[in-house]
Parts: C-alpha cells; structure tokens; sequence
C-alpha cells in the first residue's frame, strides 16, 4: 500500500484543490502502478550514454522517471533497461555531468549525450548535518579522500592526516602502536581545556581521545579501521564549525564511513607486511658503554674530593673489573612486526546497495612488550524502500588488544631503564636466564631499578578495547526538496585494562605480586531529527537549501577497578589468585547536550552565496548560571570564474573569493567542575572520609571562540594548477583557566573562564600536476600554515603566569618557555655558568642568582607538507613530507642523565665524553662532580632543543596491473606496493637528544621511538 | 493518504517538540562520589566522615607521612642518604638546597593549608553540639594546631631567635577562597595555636585508640609548643597533666622492638604512642611512604643511619635492635628497621606523638625550672627503661640537658624530631652527607641557609601580601 503516496504526492500540487479528483486520480493512479505491476507489461528500451565528445560513459544512473526502476552504464556505455509500457521517460545522470532526460515514447534504442559540468560545481562537500554543493559553500574546509588513508601503517586516521591538510597539526608524542594523538586545528585555542577537535564519524559527536585509565595511552579512533573510511572533511573557519556550536570551536573533523554503490559487487583484499624499527638514535643521547660509564664516574669521585681508597672500593663495587658491559638500548629495542589485512565487497542495486569489509591490523613496536592487534568489521546497508523513504543502517566494531608498557616516570617504563639503568648492571646470569639478584650494584637494588629484560617478560600491561557504533538513519522526502530525517548513532567503549606486576621483580617485589582489573564503559548515543528544504526561485537562479534540526546526546562513563596483592604462586595473574584486596571502586560520570540548529545557504546563479548558520546549545556541564549558550555564522562567497567577463578566460578554471565570520564554543570543561563538592574517598583508618575538594564556579560555562576567514581558491589551466589560500584570526575568549589562588585557602587554583587567546595565520593548498604526457604524470601537493599565536587576556590583571617551563604573558605565544638562560662552561674552572641578567651581559656560577629569560616557543610558527608523486605507465612513486619549523622541546629528563650529580645512580648520556676536564677547554659539558651541589643540571635552555624538522612520513612505490594482465588474471585491478614510513628525517639541532616529534608541550616524557617502517603490500579488485 | 503525509510531519514535529519538552532534566547529571557543598554535613555521621577527610589529609606523604618526619632526621645529624638513591628529598634535605619554585617542601605548604581547611570545616559546621559533636570538633582543633606548629616551625624561624619575627599566615574560616593573608608574627602563631589546644582540651573526653587525636594528645602538642617557646613552667604543667591524667605508659623493655613491628595497626592500649597517623591496607602513602626512605628490603631505602647516631647506643640499648647492619650500595651500613611493614598488608603508622617525648619534654622542663632531681628521675624513667643494664643518669648542672637532648636523639631517632630540638636551641653540628664518601657539611641552625624553607614561588606569585624569607630573595 506505501507505493501509492508516492504518486500522489509528486502530483498532490497540481490537484490540490480538488479532494475528489485527487482521489479518482490516486485510485487510477494505485491501478495503474498495479496493473503495471502485475500484468508485467514490460518493454526493453537500449541504448548508449556518451560525453558531448562521444567517448563512453561507465556507470551512468538510468531511471524511468517517476520510478524506481533503474539501471547503470557499462563499460563501453551501453545499457538495458525494461521498462514498463507506461514510461514515457528516462532520466541519465552521471557523476560530473549534468542530468539528460529523454523520451522513449515508441523508442527502443536511444543514444543519449551528457553535458559535462565543472567539476568543481558539482562536486559534493561534507558540511555539518548534511552535504552541499561544493559551489555553494562559503566556508574553509579541506577533504581527505579514504584512498589517502587505507594501507598506512599507522593504527589511527587522526595519525595519518599529519601534513595532509593545511592548519592541521596532527602531534604524535608516543611510538607505542595506537598511542593517543594530539591534533590542534589553527593553532592551540585553549589555555587548559581540551584543544582537541570534535569528531563526527557518521553524524555522531563521538567519544575520543585516550579513553583507557591504568593504560599509559590508547586512542578511541583507533578502533576505526582507515580502510573502511570514505573520506575526512576537515572543517575549520566558523562558517563550518558554528553549526556545531559550543563543541566547534577546535575545530571539526567529519569521517564519513564507506557506503556500497549500485552496481556489480566489487570484492577488494588487501594485505601488507613489514617491519618497525626504531627512527633514529641521537648519537648525544646513548647510553654510555659501561668504560666510559667507570672513566667518568672515577672523575666525578675524585672531582668531588673522595679519599682514593673509597674511589677505588666504590668503583669496584660498580663493577669496574666485572667486565659487565651490557647494551641496554640494544636489549630493548627490535625489529617489529607490521602486518595489515583487509578485506571488502561492496555492490547492490538500484534500491540497496551494501558494503561489507573485515579487517586485521597487527603492530609490533620498535621496543619490546609493546604492540597492539585489531580486528575490525563493518556493515552498511542502505535501503530505498520507495522513492521517497531511505534507510540506511550500519555498524561497525572492533577489537584492539593493545600492550603498552608504563611509561613517563614509572620505574618500569622500559624507556626510562634504557637510560637509568647503569651498563654495569648485569642483564642476564651466566646461565643465560635474567638476572634479578637484589644485592650488589651489578644487580638491580632495592625498589629502584629493575631488570627490564625479565619484568617485560613477566609482567601485563594490556588493554582490550571493544568499540560498536551501530548507526541508523531514516530520511523521508515529504515533499519535493522537503526532506527528515532522524539518525539515531550509538559510540559503544568497552575497555578492559589488566594489570600483572610478577613478584619476583620489579613493582610487583614489595607486594608479592600485585593486579590491577579495570573496566571501563562509554555509552554514547546520539539523535538527531532535522528537516531539509531545498528550493529554488528566478527560474531556478537562485537556490535555497534551509536545514533545521534537534540533537540530544547523552554519554555515560562506567568504570570499576580492583586490585589485589600477593599471589599464590607467579605461575598465575588473575586476581583471584591474590590473597589481599587492595582496591575495589566503582564509578560513573554523564554529560549530556541538547542543542537546536539551524542553517540557510543562497545561491544566486552559481555566483554569489550567503550562508548563515545558528546554534542553541544547552549541557550538564554547564554551571546553573549559564545553561545555554547561543552561536552563529555568516559566510558569503563569489565565484568569479562564473562571471561572465571570466568565462571566456579560458585558462581560469576556478576563482573564488569566500569570507566569514561566527561564534562556536569549547565545552570541554569538565563534568562536574561546576559546583563546589564535597568528595569521597578520603578515607582514613577503614573508615569513611570526604573532603571539600572541588572548589566550583557556578558561572562556570563554555570558552567562546570568534572567527573570521577569508579564502581565495584558484583554479587555472582546467584545474592543472590549485591553490587555495585562507586568513584567519581566531579568538578565544573566556578560556578556562585554573587561576591561582592563595595556598592557604587548601586549593591551589579555581578555575574559571577568564583568558583569551588569539589565533592568526595563513593557509596555502596547492595541488599541482606539472607535467602529464602520455604514459607519465607528475603531482605535487603542498601545504603550509603559518599560525601566529597570541595570549590576550589573563587572569589578575593579565598577571604574568609561570606555569612549569612555559610564562603565560600578555602578548606572548602560550607555550613561550620562560627559563635560566645557560651561558655554558667557564673554561678556566669547568664550572656551569648561567646568565645574571636578562641583557645576558653578566654571567654566573651560582645558579640562584641565574635569571629566567623568554625563549621560543612550543608550537611551530610554520608546518605542513608536501607530497610529489610520478606515474610512468603501471608505476608510480610517492613521497609524502612533514615538516614544522619554528618550535622547541625541552629534555624534561636529561638532568639525570648528565653532568655528575646522579654519577654512580644512573646510566648516562654519551654527551658527557664532552665534559670539562683542563683549564683553558672551551666545551659545553661542565666538570663532572660527583653529587655536586653546584646545579649544572638545574632547569635552564641547556636543555632547550630547537624542535624544527622534516621527515619523509611516506615514500611509496607502486605498481598498478594494466588491463591486459588483470583480465588475464580475471581481476579489475592489482596494486603492488613497497611503502616506508619514517624513513627518512632532517633535524636543525644537531644536539637534539630525542625524536623531534614530543607532543603539544615540547617536553620529554621517555615515550617509547617512533617507529620507521617498511612494508610490503598487494591490493586486489576482484 | 492526506493522513500518512500529515502524520509523518506531525509526528516529525512532535518529535521535535517532545524532545525539546523534556530538556530540563535531561540537562542535570550528578556526580557520583560527592555531593554539594551547601549539603555536604548536615549529620554527625557527616562530620566524622570530613572529619576523617582531615585526617586522611595529614597522613598524606606531603605532610606529617613523610615530608615532615624525614625532614627532622636527615637534616640533623641522624640520617643520610645513601649513594644509591632514588632522588626522594637527596638534593634538597639531604645538602640543605632549597629553591622557592621546586622541591618536596614546597608541598609541604598547601598540604597543611589543605588540612587546616578540612580542620575549618569541621569546626565551624553549623550542628547541635553534642558529645561527638564536640569531641569531633575537639579533634580537628588539636589537628589545627599541629598543623600551624609544623608551618611556623619549618617556614619560619625559631621562636626562640624572635618571636616578633615573621610566622605563617592564620586562616580559620572555611569557605574564604579569595583570601590573600599577609604573614601573622611567630609569637601569633604560637597564640592561635595555644588557643586552639584549649579548645581542644575543653572539649574532648573520649579516647578510641592512638589513631585519633585525643584530650591527652592535646595536652601533649602543648607540652611541646611551650618548649619551642621556653615558657617551661607552662610545658612543665602540660606535661605532668599527661603524664599523671593520661594514662599512657612504655613498653617494657623485652617488648619493645616487637612494639615497634606492630605499629602498622593503631592501638588502644596507652603503650608508647599517644597519637600516630593510620596507614591501613588501602588507605596509605604505597611506596611513597616514611617506611619506603628506611626499610631496605623491597623498599627504596635511601636512608641510612649515621654512624653517630648507632654509637651513641649501648650494646644493651633495646633501641640498638631498631638499627641493623647491612650493605648498600657495596658498604656496609646501617639501616633503621623501625618501620619494617612497608611490603606488609597493614603499613607503618607514622608516629606524631610518642609518651616518652613528653616524659622527656618534662624531664627538660624541671632542669628549666631549677629542680635537677625531677629532671634526672623523668630522663631516667626513660633511659632506664631502654637500657636495663643502666642504672640511670647522675649527671649535674647543663650536662643534664645534654644527656636529655641526647636520650631524645636516641629515643625518637627517624620520627623527625632531632632537627628541631636543635633548631630552637639554635646549635652547630656537622651534617653527614654521605657517610661512605666521607662528605659532610657544617649546620649552625638558623643561619645556616635552607635551616627554613623558602615560602612556596605559588603562594608568593598568588598572594601579593605575602613576603618571601630574605635569604631567598
């Protein structure tokens, strides 16, 4: 009975005046169709469907009009379709061309010949609740096609858009497969909220970022297998981002999941392997061998005045005739596996079409006990029921088990034993099994050090993290142009975290073994009901796309932990085998948002568009005094190259001009921070205990972001040559910022919305293809951001803020650090030397009297990157470039690695060989003092490093079968590829102890290298 | 047919508005460990639970669990650290190098304003009084006044040098979290302190165990602030009350190591500990404890004894037993074995209030007060007790303050008390810096720089009222 609405509303403008004719006319109408239906009076109508030059069009839609009968083009064009005796017409479109109807009345055979339509104004762009025209859009935005992102061995796609787009930073500070990410959009735009992006997978905000709570790192957008995404779109001015209101504000990455299309079912497997190893080893930071360990240590004993005979027993004692050389950097680093698999088959007809794929991504990391396995599956169906009502449903899930050592500070963060641990500790027995003898300074003392070699064996530190996101979509068009929808999308996060401290050594000695058990839940779900209404007036000149809609969404975290110690026996890890319960927790955590949206775009002959974009958001999050807050934007854009006094310029294809300007927000300001509380679980001698220790604000609400931008796109020589370039200034206000308060009040800090930044810079696309002659083509693409970033307000009268390294000032980049200013080594006495003034004219030996000076900052003034690649017939090469420029890192560890403070504690950085020894020796190594009081390892700019490099994140050679080989191999296609990651890197300071890639606060951490891989990889179209 | 079209949009837009309709409450979520403020204690049942919030608050390792009691040690002639470390408190106790912007003690700071907060809480919570209303509060005023003690003790300097010098700001209404306080002068400090020690007297009766602060736990703090202040006669009259009121006693000699084996439980006994900080199965300081810096075996142990300090025993010494020979680091050493449960389940409670300092701040006060005997019998109640083959000290004239400062050292070694018998009698002595390597360092307290600690680089960049120590400016 469905299948008769449809006729009558397409005609109901027509007769509405007329109730009984409607009726006669649905009925005939409904007996008609039946008729038709049932008696199968079918006809078959051929024909061909060329471009205006008549070359063949594949994959053309061909539709009775006023049906849903359809079919597609071949190959070489030609199509058939049976149609029934009542068709009058069929309608052909095709992607690129502009749509052709055509009688068949008394025809059978019919050639039909489209008129191709600038790509560039029939192109579609992913904008938020919806896609558009990409013509109409008066916004900056950037689009990742999936081909940029499957078959990467890196085991998240926010990884993988690192210098694909421009004002994009995607930041990386950990090599354990799956670690969190940080990617900051135009620059950082917060002072200590998050500076994250929001990520809308399928039209659901998700949850993101580092969901794990025992684990050192994991990434819930790891749980997304790359290859079943279809593309990224990367929104950025608030023309974009404003629709998205108090969660817009850094910005929006939009990924929209693969989608089958009608037509033969396309089966694709892919497979790759390879192998991680360790980027690159700073010759300034190994480890010392275990000679030059003993040289040093003996001159800091007798620098620091130890009577000979005490030098020499302490020195035996470390082992100077043990002949104990052991190569801890060598022991814990390795070749890692790199393994990928996928596996797709997509297809379906005109009324459903379905994408169905697996995955299996395996990484081991260049250091030992760190990896991380997914299996991943996905599923889209999409439905035309009728005409006028679609269904689309899809899920996906996966599976991550990820081991990831402890990292940072931990003792048995095995980055960290690489340099703590001295080369005269003896790795393993005589006997070949790891030492962990207690006694000695061959072995490993006390709780301090362990032997990594057996507690990395021995110990757990695995997550496992199940991730659904079922998502179903109902779209109705009730009247031409006048469509609802409703999506209703959950996020699903299960993770279980484990935890395995053995009880023989390391952590886990002091309590006969210990456990940890953590699970945790986020259950998000997201509805969203809007309408679409597309129309268009002047004759079809100007056209009018309004979009209205309600979004609910709610998340709620679950999580329970227990822990337990000693153990039965060190043959089993669960906790039921522990005798004594140490921790048993359960707790929760909500936010949710009710937001009203709104949106109108104008378009006026292709060539003048105005947009305008609303937001009503409302959340939990917000104190009672500001539940609700109000966003906007307005953008308008003029395609010149549509102008008439252009369109005869041939060799400008596009040329755009587009500004705008809005209002969105930045809510992550925590769940509860609001209201001052009164907390649980300060307990003391089994009994219950609270405390007040959240101080509150109830005016507490989301940090306000304003910006402009303006665009220029050009586009010459039919798009051979494009460029995009934008401004923009962006401005946060109201930042949340932890103020300090007196000490005495028993808070340290109340935070409240008082900062503001700003946000300037430039971005510049370019994608070029230099040269394209027969069998080879060369492409370039390009990206640079240049973001100038300014503190404008700060809290007690723009009060200078230090805030560990970095100083908060008016005027100043956020991340300024603000340190002693080293001076070096006085070469008369080998003493540190530091500036006393900040003019650097007077120098001192006494670091109390050393001042703290401006220094550069954290985050790059200038990155991107750049990509070339060449095809010569079937082969082709691609080297994709990342660069930053600008920034500085600072060694947050390197105080115990150098000079003698900690001589006879810990390993020590080859740098030390440098040191002081004669008078009169120009160096930048002070004399080496055993536990000298003098503070040459004192914080100051000898351990500021200049952050700029670039790196070759990707070459790729590959090879793609030609016709004649796949047919014979009966495939559609076959791709041969030979990829590496991180091959190559080009760092400016030649001192640089560490991977220059640190993370948003260019602090050392001992996370575990980077990984520089090489794989190899066949993909097949079946 | 008109009604499928008008149903789908109706209920389209019903849709909408349904959603819209249920808004306000869909907009509130509730945390689920605490709850607000304004109805945070509104029981007695709620007082003791904040009440215990300000106790969990003073065993934390910042403060009184660890901070606080190493400090007394390592900065005295007691302890060292060892070669092998793991960097706890090394390059600053342990060489007396203090800045204001970095270091353990500029914990110590917010972690006793932070107690002293939950304190105020307790004590000015709006409940009928009752008994345990009162005895509650009792409690959180004796906290209050061991916490002022231990900040105008280590940030500012002695009573004894000036009292009209600078002391620490006084805060005692809760909720005042724009305050911006000047610092109060020492004598003040001592004031506010004694104040809140009579209130705490006043209004405390009960006794559960050496876990909570106690009417004679009060009394004791007292004896202890009017020694700092030399005020003996007053410290004489606290001391006796607790001494002939309190009902404490020492463990016999043949129990006493044993005693000290069984300090990870509290006890309700009276035996040797008026008041320590519970470090039960769950609730402790793990291994950031005191336990951790001394106990060798499966903890840091970075804390050693010096040699001094282990002659200064006699072989029949029970005290002696608490002190083993051991290796580190390939030296032979001495190591403390007071604190021997750091792996257990129940940890080491950290000793705040021990009987037999009170014995001993009486035994000073009567040689203050020019009666020798009384001194001498209360040294050696003490002395005795711990040597069973002495017969007791006959000493006369200052030798007798020696012998007491001397039983002290041995008496309460590794529970941070040496340092400050030394600081307010503002004496010189050599600090070991490390025993094996032979490096020390000449300490005259208070000259010496790092004999105070610094005012925290926070509390001065938030608190403009607030002045720096000058010899850190």
């Amino acid at each position: 009975m469905v299948c008769v609405m449809f006729p009558l509303t397409k005609f109901a403008p027509a007769i509405i005046k007329n109730q009984i004719m409607r009726k006669i006319v649905t009925m005939l109408l409904c007996a008609v169709l039946a008729v038709s239906q049932l008696a199968a009076q079918n006809r078959t109508v051929r024909g061909k469907v060329t471009d205006d030059k008549g070359a063949a069009i594949a994959n053309a839609s061909i539709v009775v009009k006023g049906s849903t009968t359809g079919t597609t083009s071949a190959a070489d064009g030609t199509f058939s379709i049976t149609v029934p005796s009542s068709a009058k017409t069929l309608v052909i479109t095709s992607l690129n061309f502009g749509e052709q109807q055509v009688s068949i009345a008394n025809k059978s055979n019919v050639t039909v010949s489209l008129e191709p339509v600038a790509a560039n104004l029939q192109e579609v762009v992913v904008v938020g609740y919806g896609t558009q025209r990409k013509a109409t859009i008066t916004s900056a935005q950037t689009k990742v096609g999936g081909d940029k992102v499957e078959n990467v061995p890196l085991a998240s796609v926010d990884q993988i858009l690192q210098g694909k787009v421009a004002g994009l930073q995607s930041i990386t500070s950990s090599g354990q497969p799956g670690a969190n990410q940080s990617v900051r959009i135009r620059g950082i735009g917060s002072l200590t909220a998050s500076a994250q992006p929001l990520y809308v997978v399928d039209g659901v905000a998700i949850n993101q970022g580092d969901l794990s709570r025992t684990n050192t790192t994991s990434n819930a957008l790891a749980g997304i297998n790359p290859d079943d995404i279809d593309r990224i779109d990367v929104l950025k001015d608030a023309a974009a981002v404003a629709i998205y209101g108090a969660r817009g504000a850094n910005g929006v990455i939009v990924i929209t999941t693969k989608r089958g299309k009608a037509g033969k079912t396309q089966i694709v497997a892919s497979g790759e392997v390879g192998s991680n190893t360790f980027t690159n080893a700073p010759p300034n930071s190994r480890p010392l061998h275990a000679a030059d360990w003993l040289m040093l240590a003996r001159e800091g004993l007798v620098n620091a005045g130890i009577a000979p005979a005490t030098v020499t027993s302490t020195l035996h004692s470390y082992g100077d005739t043990s002949n104990v050389d052991t190569d801890w950097f060598g022991l814990l680093t390795r070749n890692g596996t790199q393994q990928q698999y996928n596996v797709s088959a997509s297809g379906g007809d005109e009324k459903t079409t379905f994408y169905a794929s697996g995955g299996y991504f395996n990484q081991e990391a260049s250091l030992i006990a760190s990896d991380t396995k997914r299996f991943s599956g996905a599923l889209s169906l999409r439905h035309k029921a009728t005409q006028r009502l679609l269904f689309d449903l899809s899920l996906s899930a996966s599976y991550q088990n990820q081991n990831s050592p402890l990292g940072g500070s931990s003792f048995s963060n095995p980055v960290m034993e690489i340099y703590f641990l001295r080369p005269t500790q003896k790795a393993f027995n005589d006997d070949g099994t790891p030492n962990i003898s207690r006694v000695g300074n061959l072995n490993f003392q006390s709780g301090v050090t362990h032997n990594p070699m057996y507690t990395l064996y021995k110990n757990i530190y695995n997550t496992r993290i199940t991730q659904a996101k079922p998502n179903f979509l109902a779209e109705y068009t009730i009247l031409d142009g006048l469509k609802f929808s409703s999506r209703y999308g959950i996020d699903y996060n299960n993770l279980e975290e484990f935890q395995y401290w053995n009880p023989n050594n390391g952590d886990g000695y002091a309590y006969n073994g210990y456990g940890f058990a953590t699970y945790t839940r986020y259950f998000l779900s997201d509805w969203t009901n809007q309408l679409n209404y597309h129309t268009t007036f002047l004759k079809g000149d100007l056209t009018t796309d309004l979009k209205v809609g309600y979004e609910a969404l709610s998340s709620k975290y679950y999580g329970m932990t227990e822990s337990a110690n000693n153990y039965s026996t060190d043959k089993l890890t669960a906790l039921s085998n522990a005798s004594v319960y140490a921790s048993a927790t359960n707790n929760g955590s909500d936010y949710t948002f009710a937001s009203e949206f709104a949106s109108g775009n104008f378009g006026y002959k292709n060539k003048y568009i105005l947009s305008g974009t609303y937001r009503r958001d409302g959340s939990s999050r917000f104190g009672p005094n500001n539940k609700y807050g109000n966003f906007y934007s307005v953008g308008a854009s003029w395609n010149i190259s549509e102008e008439n006094f252009l369109k005869d310029v041939k060799w400008i294809s596009l040329l755009k001009v587009r500004g705008s300007y809005g209002t969105s927000g930045n809510a992550e300001i925590g769940n509860y921070t609001a209201t001052a509380l009164q907390v649980s679980g300060y307990n003391y001698n089994a009994g219950a205990g609270t405390a007040y220790e959240t101080i509150g604000n109830e005016t507490l609400t989301w940090e306000k972001s304003k910006q402009t931008d303006i665009g220029l796109e050009v586009g010459v020589l039919n798009n051979r040559l494009n460029l995009v370039f934008d401004w923009y200034n962006r401005v946060g206000d109201g930042l949340l910022y932890a103020a300090p308060v007196s000490q005495t009040t028993g808070f340290s800090s109340k935070t409240a919305n008082i900062g503001a930044l700003q946000n300037q810079g430039i971005e510049l696309t370019l994608n070029a293809t230099p040269v394209s002659i027969k069998n080879f083509e060369w492409n370039i693409s390009a990206n640079l951001t240049h973001n100038t970033n300014k503190i404008t307000r700060l809290p007690n009268n723009n009060a200078d803020i230090i805030s560990g390294l970095f100083r908060l000032r008016v005027g100043e980049d956020f991340r300024t650090f603000y340190t002693y200013q080293w001076a070096g080594v006085n070469p008369a006495n080998g003493d540190p030397l530091w500036y006393a003034d900040e003019a650097k004219t007077t120098t001192t030996n006494d670091y109390t009297k050393a001042v703290k000076i401006k220094q550069g900052s954290a985050s790059p003034k200038y990155y991107g990157g750049f990509s070339n690649s060449f095809t010569y017939k079937q082969f082709g090469i691609t080297a994709d470039f990342t660069y930053n420029f600008g920034n500085y890192s600072y060694d947050a560890w390197g105080n115990y690695f150098t000079d003698g403070l900690y001589a006879l504690s810990y390993g020590k950085y080859a740098s030390n060989l440098r040191r002081w020894t004669t008078p009169g020796q120009v160096t930048d190594v002070p004399k080496y003092v055993y536990n000298t009081t003098n503070k040459s390892n004192s914080t100051s700019t000898r351990y500021l490093y200049s952050g700029d490099y670039i790196r070759l994140r990707n070459l790729e050679i590959f090879y793609n079968a030609d016709k004649a080989l796949t047919s014979k191999l009966k495939m559609n296609s076959l791709r041969f590829y030979v990829r590496g990651t991180n091959l190559w890197t080009k760092i400016y300071d030649q001192n640089l102890p560490f991977d220059p890639e640190q993370g948003v606060n260019g602090s050392s951490n001992l996370t575990i290298f980077m990984s520089k891989s090489v794989t190899v990889g066949l993909k097949i179209g079946l | 047919m008109k009604i499928n079209i008008k149903t789908i949009t109706y209920s389209g837009l019903l849709l909408l508005t349904t959603l819209t309709a249920c808004k306000k409450s869909y907009l509130e979520t509730n945390p689920y460990d605490s709850v607000s403020l304004s109805i945070a204690i509104t029981s007695e049942s709620d007082l003791k639970n904040a009440l215990n919030g300000a106790y969990a608050g003073m065993r934390s390792y910042l403060g009184f669990g660890r901070y606080l009691p190493a400090k007394g040690d390592i900065m005295a002639d007691n302890v060292y650290c060892s070669v092998s470390n793991t960097g706890r408190q090394n390059t600053t106790y342990n060489l007396y190098t203090f800045t204001p912007s970095s270091g353990e003690h500029t914990s110590i700071w917010p972690n006793l304003y932070t107690v002293i907060k939950r304190c105020n809480q307790v004590i000015s919570a709006n409940l009928t009084a009752s008994a345990n209303v009162n005895e509650y509060k009792g409690e959180a005023y004796a906290m209050r006044a061991l916490c002022y003690l231990e900040l105008v003790r280590n940030f500012a300097y002695p009573y004894s040098k000036d009292p009209n010098d600078m002391g620490v700001p006084i805060v005692t209404d809760f909720f005042s979290s724009d305050i911006k306080p000047a610092r109060a002068t020492i004598a003040a400090n001592y004031t506010q302190i004694l104040a809140d020690l009579t209130q705490a007297y006043t209004l405390m009766s009960g006794y559960v165990s050496n876990g909570y602060l106690s009417k004679y736990a009060a009394q004791a703090i007292k004896a202890r602030v009017y020694m700092d202040m030399g005020d003996w006669a007053n410290a004489k009259t606290a001391a006796l009350d607790v001494v002939q009121n309190g009902g404490f006693t020492l463990a016999p000699s043949s129990s006493y190591v044993s005693f000290w084996a069984g300090q990870n439980a509290p006890i309700a006994t009276k035996v040797e500990s008026i008041f320590a900080l519970v470090n039960d199965a769950t609730a402790n300081n793990g291994n950031e404890s005191l336990s951790y810096l001394y106990y060798q075996l499966g903890s840091y142990g970075d804390y050693l004894v010096t040699n001094s300090l282990y002659q200064a025993y006699t072989a029949t010494d029970v005290r002696r037993n608490l002190i083993q020979p051991t290796t580190r680091a390939g030296y032979s050493v001495y190591a403390s074995v007071k604190y021997p449960n750091s792996t257990a389940t129940n940890k080491d409670n950290v000793q705040v209030l021990r009987y037999s300092e009170t014995l001993l701040i009486l035994a000073e006060a009567y040689y203050n007060t020019s009666d020798p005997v009384n001194a001498l019998l209360y040294l050696n109640k003490v002395a005795t007790q711990r040597d069973p083959s002495f017969v007791g000290y006959v000493s006369t004239g200052t030798q007798i303050r020696e012998d007491i400062l001397n039983e002290k050292r041995k008496e309460l070694a590794f529970e941070g008390n040496r340092y400050w018998d030394l600081y307010r009698l503002q004496r010189s002595f050599t600090k070991v810096i490390e025993q094996n390597l032979g490096t020390s360092m000449p300490v005259s307290l208070p000259t010496t720089k790092g004999s105070r600690f610094p005012i925290p680089q926070a509390e001065i960049d938030a608190n403009p009222n607030i002045k720096q120590n000058p010899e850190y400016q």
